[in-house]
């Protein structure tokens, strides 16, 4: 017990012997993450969390309340007091669960402090399948009956569900042509893949590294302006086919509404260091994460604009509510 | 053979060990404690081991996760508050043994299956992983439809004296599974239009009502008074080794072979190992209706299977980069920042790393006996102390790990009406294994059986025309056709239905 | 409190038919015939198969439909679990108001006055458990207990 102690008590050590330089904060402040502990989100969260740290010298806690396709974890962070010491890493699902209808809260509900990072989708299928680009890959779903394309990756009416029904949507293609097959995440919609369950995965290029370095699947095409930095070699979606689509799953830490100005700015400063520094860089890329970062108001406008293309796309495939 | 000697030099090193074995005393305090499970107490490390060297830092995450899910058989044992759902299988049996004052045989028995489950599980993942993942992955949801319902045929053999009961209690599990947004179709079920239940019942302040607080009302409607019976004492655990070996290899083999089997599986973890090999030990068992009542034998089984999927797991997380359950998820991210990709490459171009981290899966399993003997040592003077004394601070304890479970009162909730549903079933002879069985595999059911639906567009054929999945279903079949069986029998002879109801009371 | 066959067969007959009605105004997936009601149905349909096996025997064997145990007749005993629900109820609704520390003194504390330990003893062990739960929990284990109107702890 003396060594659990010991381990907990160097890491805040670490963290408080900082000087605090003002009177925020004065106490620990609570991170909220809406995914599991070990996610994605939840590693990215911890990382933020040692950063702000540092910056802060108030020790940061990841705390995380998940379920409910991460509505009860968005409606916590809406819900805390907006004094600073409860802020939270808020993902892509802020704009989809809305339209859904699972619940009232949208973005509008935040105090928007910085975008940090942007993971695009990408288009993948089996290593073996007989596609070599994407543009052959829509030619045949154009071509098929409905039910002979499966995609899978996520839940119904989540993240990457919207990223293939949208680029469906863009290229002219009924959206329902290809059924959805709904999966607890990537992972298992990546096993489905491998075992022939389905024949597309729309994730982002992260979450299939492992078999694409494996050789066990290719990805055919990028939804976003410019090339991955992980896979340079897979081209993105306008060099292939002209469309304008793109979509990314994205994490910004965001406060409750009626955060104070002083406050929010400190944050932003401190979250635009964090973002900077080589802690928070390394891991990035060795996780292969996209880096993005954009502060307050144009993270707030950011959130404004992805809001209401995906409110369009989803209204455009029956989706939306 | 340079490979492993190189792989020596990188766990020979004062760090490493120092970090290993401090990683090993937190995962068994975290994973005792009940509410937190084995993945927190993973979680709670990672920050730390950004600032380690790769092999330290997985060995940390290895030590402390295996240390976890064996520590939670402690307060499962001494106080029935199972400390991680995988010890939930068989709290019956540790709980009632210490009741019959023969604690250190229960602990014992979880210390040395968990170790050798554990050694097992490792000695599989260092010859095996590549060709296993590949077999892993072929799994598609037809396949993990027809695991789930063996799964659930489990409940059959889980001991209700009156199979109607042990069924309404497993379909009372499912309801429990259904409730919330986490179904393929994505409609929030059961809700009633709260937020906080969108997020479905967890699992973990479900156990610690049903168990635990159930406990504590029995004790308080008794004012106290059946508890001081229970002897104080525990023992020698290492006393009954040789003869609990001797007497229970089998199913110590067999425990192993079905954990490390299910720990392969992607989505399905050492909780569902316990299960599933704690009724397999039963259904071979010469003396099924000893299960439940303070026997041995399940515990062996299930405390080995736990302890080998824990391991197995990291087959398809290591070749192929899928999580074999949640905690290798978390291992996942954690090789990527250390720069040791998961993929076949990884046994290519860094052997040394990888099989430095299989011997400090052998280490940590080797030290999990001496630091096990010493938290039972402390943790028995609980023993000592009276119950009414001890129940008020249970009940503090368990408030607070429901609450830790997803940090919201909500869990509480949920811990206050099961603690109410755990009495009231166990007063009328509806068996409690079955609803938690249907709890765990609930979602692995649904999921897998409307996704094959999805894709198969309703033709059930989908379900049988593949090799592996048609082969699953004819030994579904054929145990099936066995139960049947055995149920037709008893019909005809009452006399021995009674005997065995007797048995089991 | 033994509920015969009968009562319980009943009871989950009525609760199979609640769950298949509830489960056919469950919303489907657009374009597919299967979805979030196909498992409940499939549960409902377990129910009421148990539950008429359970009447069927429980009508057979005419026992009485409520037995309450010696326990349950003696108003103390009953007493103390309304008792021990209430602490928990009130940990729910005034944990977050009072926060953890006093929460968790007033409910062991209570608990300890309902097993007949001594009140001095008491109040010791239920100040000491809470300070330990605060400690273990919060610090070490970073669990966000609420703070109430307690300031945080100098640890």
């Amino acid at each position: 017990m003396k060594f659990a102690k010991g381990i907990i008590a160097a890491l805040l050590l670490s963290a408080t012997a900082m000087p605090a330089w003002a009177d925020y904060p004065e106490r620990p402040i609570t991170l909220l993450v809406a995914w599991g502990a070990g996610g994605g989100t939840d590693a990215v969260a911890r990382v933020i969390a040692v950063g702000l740290e540092k910056e802060l010298g108030q020790s940061v806690n990841v705390v995380n309340r998940t379920g409910g396709s991460g509505v009860v974890g968005h409606a916590a962070m809406a819900d805390a007091a907006p004094d600073g010491y409860t802020l939270g890493l808020a993902t892509t699902e802020v704009n989809l669960m809305h339209w859904l209808g699972l619940t009232e809260l949208d973005y509008n509900v935040y105090t928007p402090l910085a975008l940090m990072n942007q993971d695009p989708a990408g288009v993948q299928v089996s290593a073996d399948s007989e596609y070599t680009n994407v543009n052959e890959l829509l030619e045949a779903i154009k071509a098929s009956k409905p039910g002979t394309f499966r995609a899978t990756g996520s839940g119904q009416g989540s993240s990457w569900h919207v990223a293939i029904a949208g680029l469906l949507n863009a290229s002219g293609i009924d959206a329902s042509t290809v059924t959805w097959v709904p999966s607890d995440g990537a992972a298992s919609g990546l096993q489905e893949l491998l075992s022939g369950g389905t024949e597309i995965v729309p994730t982002s290029l992260v979450e299939a590294r492992a078999l694409i370095e494996a050789g066990r699947v290719k990805s055919l095409a990028y939804m976003s302006k410019e090339r991955s930095t992980l896979f340079p070699d897979v081209p993105t979606l306008k060099e292939e086919t002209g469309s304008d689509w793109e979509f990314g799953a994205w994490r910004g830490i965001v406060a409750p509404k009626g955060l104070p100005d002083d406050i929010r700015d400190k944050l932003i400063a401190a979250l635009e260091k964090v973002y900077n520094s080589d802690d928070y860089n390394k891991f990035l890329s060795a996780q292969g994460f996209g880096a993005s970062f954009l502060p307050g108001e144009e993270f707030g406008k950011f959130l404004a604009t992805n809001d209401v293309n995906f409110g369009e796309t989803m209204k455009a495939i029956g989706l939306a509510k | 053979m340079d490979v492993i000697l190189q792989a020596f030099g990188l766990v020979a090193n004062p760090n490493v060990i120092i970090t290993i074995i401090a990683a090993s005393i937190f995962g068994l305090f975290v994973g005792a404690v009940p509410g937190l499970t084995a993945t927190t107490a993973t979680a709670l490390l990672v920050p730390l081991t950004f600032f380690m060297d790769p092999v330290p830092a997985v060995g940390a995450i290895v030590a402390c996760s295996a240390m976890a899910i064996f520590a939670g058989d402690i307060p499962a044992a001494l106080l029935r508050i199972p400390g991680t759902p995988a010890s939930a299988a068989y709290v019956d049996d540790t709980y009632k043994l210490t009741q019959m004052g023969k604690a250190e045989l229960a602990l014992g028995a979880c210390v040395l299956f968990s170790a050798l489950g554990g050694l097992f599980g490792t000695i599989v993942l260092i010859f095996a992983a590549p060709s296993l993942a590949e077999f892993a992955v072929k799994f598609s949801s037809p396949e993990y439809f027809w695991i789930a319902l063996l799964g659930l045929t489990c409940a059959v053999f889980m001991g209700a004296s009156n199979p109607a009961k042990g069924l309404l209690s497993l379909f009372i599990g499912l309801v429990i599974a259904s409730v919330g947004l986490n179904n393929p179709a994505g409609v929030p079920r059961l809700t009633f239009g709260s937020t906080e239940m969108l997020a479905g019942i967890d699992f973990i302040p479900v156990m610690i009502g049903i168990f635990a607080i159930s406990e504590v009302f029995r004790t308080v409607l008794s004012g106290g008074r059946s508890w001081e019976e229970a002897p104080a004492a525990v023992g020698n655990i290492f006393r009954d080794w040789g003869s609990m070996l001797k007497r229970y290899w089998r199913q110590l083999l067999r425990g192993n072979v079905t954990g490390t089997v299910v720990g392969i599986l992607p989505g399905a973890g050492s909780d569902v190992a316990a299960y599933v090999s704690y009724a397999i030990s039963r259904w071979f068992s010469k003396t099924p209706e000893k299960y439940g009542t303070g026997h041995i034998e399940g515990v062996a089984e299930a405390g080995s299977a736990n302890n080998a999927a824990l391991s197995s797991a990291w087959v398809p997380a290591l070749v192929f980069g899928i999580p074999g359950d949640t905690m290798t998820a978390i291992v996942i991210g954690v090789l990527y920042i250390k720069g040791l990709n998961p993929g076949p490459t990884l046994f290519i171009f860094n052997p040394q790393t990888i099989y430095a981290v299989f011997l400090i899966f052998i280490l940590a399993n080797l030290i999990m006996i001496p630091l096990g003997w010493a938290l039972i040592k402390l943790s028995k003077n609980i023993l000592r102390v009276s119950k009414k004394v001890l129940m008020p601070l249970i009940l503090i304890f368990c408030i607070v790990g429901a609450f830790a479970s997803n940090n919201a009162v909500y869990g509480v909730t949920i811990m206050l009406v099961f603690g109410v549903v755990g009495y009231l079933m166990e007063e009328n002879g509806i068996p409690i294994a079955p609803c938690v069985l249907g709890i765990v595999i609930g979602p692995l059911l649904e999921k897998n059986l409307i996704t094959t639906l999805i894709k198969s567009q309703g033709n059930l054929m989908d379900f049988i025309n593949r090799p592996i999945s048609f082969g699953i279903f004819v030994l579904f079949c054929l145990i099936w056709v066995t139960i049947i069986i055995s149920w037709i029998r008893a019909a005809r002879r009452p006399d021995d239905e009674v005997a065995s109801v007797n048995a089991a009371d | 409190m033994r509920f015969s066959d009968t009562t319980i067969g009943a009871v989950f007959l009525l609760a199979g038919i609640l769950l298949a009605w509830y489960s056919f105004n469950l919303p489907a997936i657009p374009g597919q015939a299967y979805g979030a009601a196909t498992f409940p149905l499939l549960i409902a349909l377990g129910f009421v198969g148990c539950s008429v096996r359970l009447l069927f025997s429980g009508v057979r064997q005419g026992e009485p439909w409520l037995v309450l145990s010696d326990e349950i007749k003696n108003p103390r005993a009953l007493a103390g679990v309304a008792v021990t629900v209430l602490l928990v109820l009130f940990y729910i609704f005034f944990a977050d108001v009072l926060g953890f520390i006093p929460t968790a003194i007033i409910i062991t504390f209570a608990m300890f006055l309902l097993l007949k330990v001594h009140p001095g003893k008491a109040i010791v062990l239920a100040v000491l458990a809470a300070l330990v739960c605060d400690f273990v929990f919060r610090t070490l284990l970073l669990v966000p207990l609420p703070f109430g109107m307690i300031p945080r702890l100098p640890w």
